[in-house]
Formats: structure tokens, sequence, C-alpha cells
């Protein structure tokens, strides 16, 4: 081989090779990209109608629909043009709060104890085993849990409360997990730089590691809210109700939620309720979207590059 | 194991150590260390990996309890007091005995904070502005800093924050400080800079440094312990002290061979 | 203390030893003009100073060397501090034979103009001492080859002697005090070689170059 051969080598076959690998890649996200943007204007198409738009009702009645705010403030009602989603909107705020409420102290209590104070004994191996275990069990289970314990035991009742609650523990095993990994991320030097300070344990991890951590455990939080605000299955099962035009008024309230509404509305026959579920998905979506984009700001803003 | 006598008039003692082993379950990291350490003199640690340097000089603190499997055995006595007696308490060993670690692991907060930490624990929140200043000060920091001390901390340089970490733990007063190999992370300017200042910080402190780097060493301290590794019966390796003396004979004039051998470089 | 502490109270101790050495050769010379033994005794007894300062720069240089591995510039310096101290030690020992050379001519007859040619030797090696020493201190090197080139000064005043001594011969009584003051000579001459190899670490302090003069 002489100098200029050497030198050379196999570059062509080789960036042959990586530009047809490349393409492959690139076409997987095309994929996925359509798919999810094909979904998205097919939901805004219809709903746009609903919230916005003069609608043609066969080719003699004309209606004016006066503003999306009617959609978020109505009741529902057996008139796909009037029915909003006020009541599930208000459901699921009240959810949020009551899953907020609920799970930080709790997933942020369990996740400092299981990182910082547990002894690494068998025990602690078994709950870090089953946790894992449970942020895969399906939703359905919960509400069953939700429904016997909170509705029934407790005697909450079909309340928002009970429905907070039954979201709470089904999202504790993901924020759990996600706050120790925030937890873990603080280097343990941080640790031993306090204590070789002549602070106590506890002055260690709660003024120093856990201050650190905090961003982690908030969008670790956020990120599980967000799959919570989605969940409908446990809260049909422990009996959110599916026509309601009501406002919930106390945590004991009965109430629905914009999933649950959505799923409504997607059963009636008639084709103008499609344009209805449709803005309720907006607004889910909307919702999700903004939850997730706080995540990220959060994450860029204050998590730390140990 | 040789310890050469000393000038007579250099008679207090920060650190006396008896017969100490420190195993972890049943691994015996180092063993049969016994020495005594002057107070406001550097004492230096060397010798190869795994001779137990930094194992020992975490025991003087109690860091070695974060551990569960380390135990300690044999008696290490502070100004007298034995410091693994029942009723001592680590959190003020830790206090009295301050460590500084080999990466510089300031806060990631601000340059006042960090310092304001270890006043905060201790309840020393009187005169909170003079006492930074000083601790900067005797940090040979404060002309660098003075007029950004809500810079955050991990914005500061490699050697800048180190001598932040040495601000930090000179201003809860302690009398001991402990340096476990603190300019290996650092560039030769740096270096210099925090030799310099173990130099003039040893008129009011006890200072105890665990080094890789021998000529560091021979620059620094007044004392030098060096320790090698042995081969136990089940293959490990178990530390021990091989000679504690002065530092100017041990580099002029050693006694055992493997001193010899591991200044000049001839290990292995 | 800092390494540039170190090496400069070595620098002080040898300017120190080098005054102890110079004063040396001035009282052993002006002893020898004036045969005066009492001063002799006195050079004598002060060699133990001399020999002290040289241990103390020899232990420190060692010291130094071990705990501070000097590079460079430092290592130049230090290292010809000590290599001047070994020539001053000599120089010391050399005034030593003058005290005791004193003693000896003391009682004993000597040709008048050998004897001006010794102490006239003993005079230039003391100069030359001093400038050496200067041109050290002062790190110049013209002074340094200045100082060198008078070695030969020293050369033509030995010549000198032997054809002195060549003019006396005969005379028997005069045998012991010239056999003296030859010897008294030869050992002046190896001084002024001292005191060149001190011109020479001069030079090599600022060219970095060792060369012979």
């Amino acid at each position: 081989m002489n100098n200029s051969q050497l030198l050379k080598g196999t570059k062509k076959e080789r960036e042959l090779k990586e530009l047809a690998f490349l393409s492959i890649l690139y076409l997987c996200v095309t994929v996925a990209i359509v798919t999810l943007m094909t979904l998205i204007y097919d939901v805004v198409s219809t709903g746009y109608n609903r919230l916005l738009s003069d609608y043609e009702l066969g080719l003699i009645n004309k209606v004016t629909i006066d503003n999306p705010k009617d959609f978020l403030t109505s009741l529902d009602s057996r008139d796909p043009l009037k029915a909003g989603i006020g009541p599930a909107f208000a459901g699921t705020i009240w959810l949020m709060i009551i899953v907020i409420a609920a799970t930080f102290p709790l997933g942020a209590g369990a996740a400092i104890y299981l990182q910082e104070f547990a002894p690494k004994n068998k025990l602690t191996r078994f709950i870090e085993l089953n946790l894992t275990n449970l942020a895969g069990v399906p939703s359905v289970i919960y509400g069953l849990m939700g429904l016997a314990v909170f509705v029934r035991l407790a005697g909450f009742g079909r309340s928002v409360l009970s429905g907070g609650l039954t979201l709470t523990l089904l999202i504790l095993p993901v924020v759990i997990v996600a706050s120790r990994e925030a937890l873990k991320a603080v280097p343990d030097t941080i640790r031993q730089g306090a204590l070789a300070l002549g602070s106590t344990r506890f002055q260690a991890i709660f003024r120093q590691v856990v201050p650190s951590a905090i961003p982690g455990m908030v969008t670790g939080m956020v990120l599980g809210l967000s799959r919570a605000i989605g969940e409908t299955a446990p809260l049909i099962f422990m009996g959110a109700l599916t026509y309601v035009n009501y406002y919930p008024v106390t945590p004991l309230s009965g109430f629905t939620a914009i999933p649950i509404q959505v799923y409504n509305w997607v059963g009636y026959p008639q084709t103008e309720w499609k344009n209805t579920s449709s803005a309720g998905i907006m607004l889910l979506l909307g919702l999700l979207l903004s939850m997730n984009a706080l995540a990220l700001i959060i994450r860029n803003r204050f998590e730390k590059d140990w | 194991m040789d310890t050469k006598s000393i000038t007579k008039n250099e008679l207090q003692y920060v650190f006396t150590v008896k017969d100490v082993s420190i195993s972890y379950d049943d691994f015996i990291a180092v063993k049969n260390v016994s020495m005594d350490m002057f107070k406001n003199n550097i004492t230096a640690f060397i010798g190869p990996s795994g001779c137990g340097k930094s194992t020992l000089i975490r025991s003087f603190n109690r860091m070695n309890d974060l551990i569960p499997s380390a135990s300690v055995q044999g008696e290490i006595k502070y100004q007298g007091i034995n410091l693994y007696d029942d009723d001592v308490d680590p959190v003020q060993v830790r206090r009295r005995i301050g460590m500084v670690f080999q990466k510089p692991n300031p806060f990631p907060k601000s340059i006042k904070e960090n310092i304001t930490f270890g006043l905060k624990v201790n309840n020393m929140t009187d005169n909170l502005d003079d006492r930074i200043e000083k601790a900067l000060t005797q940090a040979a920091l404060w002309d660098e800093v003075k007029n950004n001390l809500d810079k955050n901390a991990l914005d500061l340089s490699g050697g800048q924050q180190q001598r932040l970490c040495i601000a930090r733990t000179i201003a809860v007063e302690p009398d001991t400080i402990l340096m476990d190999e603190p300019c290996s992370a650092l560039d030769p300017v740096a270096t210099k800079k925090i030799e310099d200042l173990m130099q003039s910080l040893v008129q009011d402190f006890s200072i105890l440094i665990v080094t890789h780097n021998m000529q560091q060493a021979s620059r620094v301290s007044d004392y030098c312990a060096f320790f090698t590794t042995k081969a136990t019966e089940d293959g490990r390796r178990t530390g021990e002290l091989v000679e504690y003396s002065d530092t100017k004979s041990m580099f002029t004039n050693p006694s055992e061979i493997l001193t010899e051998e591991y200044i000049s470089g001839r290990f292995g | 203390m800092s390494l540039e502490e170190k090496i400069n109270n070595l620098e002080t101790d040898l300017q120190i030893m080098g005054t102890l050495v110079l004063d040396s050769l001035v009282n052993a010379v002006r002893a020898l003009e004036d045969k005066d033994t009492e001063k002799a005794t006195v050079v004598i007894e002060k060699d133990d100073e001399i020999d002290d300062a040289y241990m103390k720069i020899d232990q420190d240089w060692f010291e130094l060397m071990a705990t501070e591995q000097p590079v460079a510039g430092d290592l130049r310096l230090s290292t010809s501090i000590l290599q001047a101290s070994l020539h001053l030690e000599r120089l010391g020992d050399l005034s030593v034979y003058l005290g005791n050379t004193t003693h000896e001519i003391h009682d004993l007859p000597i040709p008048e103009s050998l004897h001006k040619i010794v102490v006239e030797m003993g005079d230039m090696v003391i100069d030359m001492a001093s400038s050496a020493l200067e041109s050290l201190k002062n790190r110049d090197a013209e002074l340094a080859l200045s100082t060198a080139r008078k070695d030969e000064l020293i050369n033509s005043l030995y010549n000198k002697m032997l054809n002195e001594v060549s003019n006396i011969s005969g005379n028997k009584d005069l045998y012991s005090g010239l056999f003296r003051l030859i010897t008294c000579v030869r050992t002046l001459e190896r001084g002024g070689d001292h005191a060149v190899d001190i011109c020479e670490l001069a030079s090599f302090l600022v060219t970095g170059e060792f060369k012979e003069f």
C-alpha cells in the first residue's frame, strides 16, 4: 500500500455506511413526529370548530359560537354545541391540588428516608424492589384500591378527595424514584463537607443535600402530575361521575375530570360530539404541554451540573 | 517502626496514637500504628496507594463513623482525650478538628453562604461579617472575592474553591486541620498558593496532610510518617507505619530501607 | 521558610564565611610580615570558626537539596555557594599555614628580599580572594575574569622567587628559613588557584556555562 492509500483508507465506504444508517434513524424520527403531528392536527382542526368558528349545521342552520370561554365555563349538556368542560376542568384542578399536597411531602419524605437514612439491609432492599414494581402496576388496580380504602373504608365517598388520594398512590412510586435519583445526584462530597464542619446528619441533609436536590424532585413531581391528570380508568373505577352539572365545592364533593368527560362525549353517536371531544382533548393537551414545559424550565434554570 | 528523637523543646502533642488498627468488616486496612503528633506543626503522611493513610486520617475526626463496616481498635487521643470514648460527641470532634478534601467541594451556594453554614450549625452567628472576612483573609482569598461575596462558589477556579473550603473550615475555629491530598486536583500555581497558605496557617493550627507528592511533603512538612503495604496470609494488603521522623532526617538519611526506596523512587 | 529565604540565608552565610577568611588572611600575612607570633596564634585558633561556618553551609545545602529539590538558577546558585565555601575553607587552612610558618621563622635568619617577596605574594592572594568574593556577590563576570588573570602575577612572583634563591644559595645558615619560605610560596600559589576557582564560579553564575580560567 502506498502512502496515499494508507491515508485514504476506507473513508468512502465508511461514509456511505454512515449515511445509510443516519437515513434510517431520520426515518424513525420522521415516523414518530409525523404520527404525532397528524394526531394533533386532527384534534385541533375539529376542536377548533367547537371553540371558535361559525358552525354550519346542515345547509339550513348556521350557528354562531360566542367564544371559547363558553366551552371552558359551561356545564355539560345534551346539546353538543352547548356542552362545556367547566366542571371537569374544575375537577381536574381540584385533583391536581390534592395530588400535589399529598404527593410532595409523602414522596419527598420517603425518598429522603430511603436515600439518606435507611440502613442497607434486606428490608430496605425489599422496599426498594417493590417500589419499582409498583410503578408498573396497571392504574385500574389503583382504582380498585381507591374504591376499597378511600371511598368505603375511610368513608370519603365518591369524592374528589378520594380521587386525588388514589391518583397520589398511583404516581407516588414514580415520584419517589425520581426524587431518590435527585438526591443520589448530589455528590457524597457535599454531605461529607457539611459533616466535616461539625453539622449533625440532619443539618447536613436538610440544609445542604435536600435544597440541592429540590429542582430534581420538583421536576419528578411535575412529570408524575402530568401522568396523573391523564388517568381515566382509576377514577372511573372509584366512581367519578360521568354526567356532572355542578362544580365541586368541597373536597368531599362529587366530581369528574377532563379525561372522563372526553371519554363520555366520544361515546355519543352524533357527529357534532366529535368536535366537542376534540376541544376537551385540546384543553388536556394544553395542560400537559404547560406542565412539561414547566418541568423543563425548572430543570434548566435550577438543576445543578455536578 | 522507628521514631527519631525530636528536639527537646517540642513536647506538646495534638494527637497521641497507640496501637491503632482500622478494619472494614474483616479486612484490616491499616494496623498497629503508634505515633505522636506535635501541635502547631505540619505532619505529612506519605506512602503508596492503599497503605491506609486516608483511612487513618479520617479516624482522627471520626469521619470513618459514616462507613458502617469500619471499626477502630486502639487508642487515639486528642489533647489527652480518647476520641472514641462513649461520651465523646462526633459532631463536636468535627468542629474542633476540621477537614479539607481532595477534590474541592464547596456547597453550590454563594461564597458567603459557604462560610455561614458552618457558623450557623455551630451557633457562632455573632459578627457574621467579621468572621467571614477573617476566615477569607486567613485563607488568602479575601482580596480576590471581597467585592463579590454573593457569587456562586462553583464559579470560582479550582484553586480558589479549595481556598474557600479551607476558609469555611477555619471559620468555625478548630485547632487542627486535616488535609486529605488537598492539592492533587490543582495545577502547580494553585498548589503553590495552598502550600504557602499552609505555612502561614500553621502558626494558629496543627496541620496533618496526606499527600502522594513526596516533594510536597519534603517542602512543606515538619514531620513525616511513611506508610507502606504488606501482604497478609489471605493475599490482601494491610497498611503499616514504617518510619516517623522529622522531615529533614527522613529525606537526608532515613533509617529504614523501605523509606529510602520509596523516597528515591525505587519502589516496585 | 520559603525556598528563596533559604537560598538567601545560604548566600549570607557564605559572605559571613568570606569575611572570616579574609580577616584571617590579612592577619596571617601581617603576622608573617612583622614576625608577630601572637597574631599568628590568634589566626590559628580562629580556624575553628571558619570550619564551623563551612560545616553550616555544607549541612544547610544538603538539607536544601533534600527538601526543596531546587532547579535552574536556584540549583546553580546553591551548588556554587557550596563549592565556593570549600575553596574558602582551603584559604582558611592557608592562613593557618602562614601562621605556623610565622612561628617557625621567628628565630631563623631569613634573607630579607625573599621575605618581601613572600609578603607581596600574600597580599596578592588577599587581593585576589577579596575580588573573587566580590565578583561572586555582585555577579560581576568582568571582575571575575580580571581577577583570575592576576594569577599570572603570582606566577611571575614565583619565578622571581626562584631566581633570588639561586642567587643566595651557598649560605648554609639560611637553608632552614629558605626552605620554609619556599614551601610557603607554594602554598600561597595554591591559594591563588582557589581564588581563581571562586572567579570561575562567579562567571558560571552569570553565564550559566562553566569555563576554566
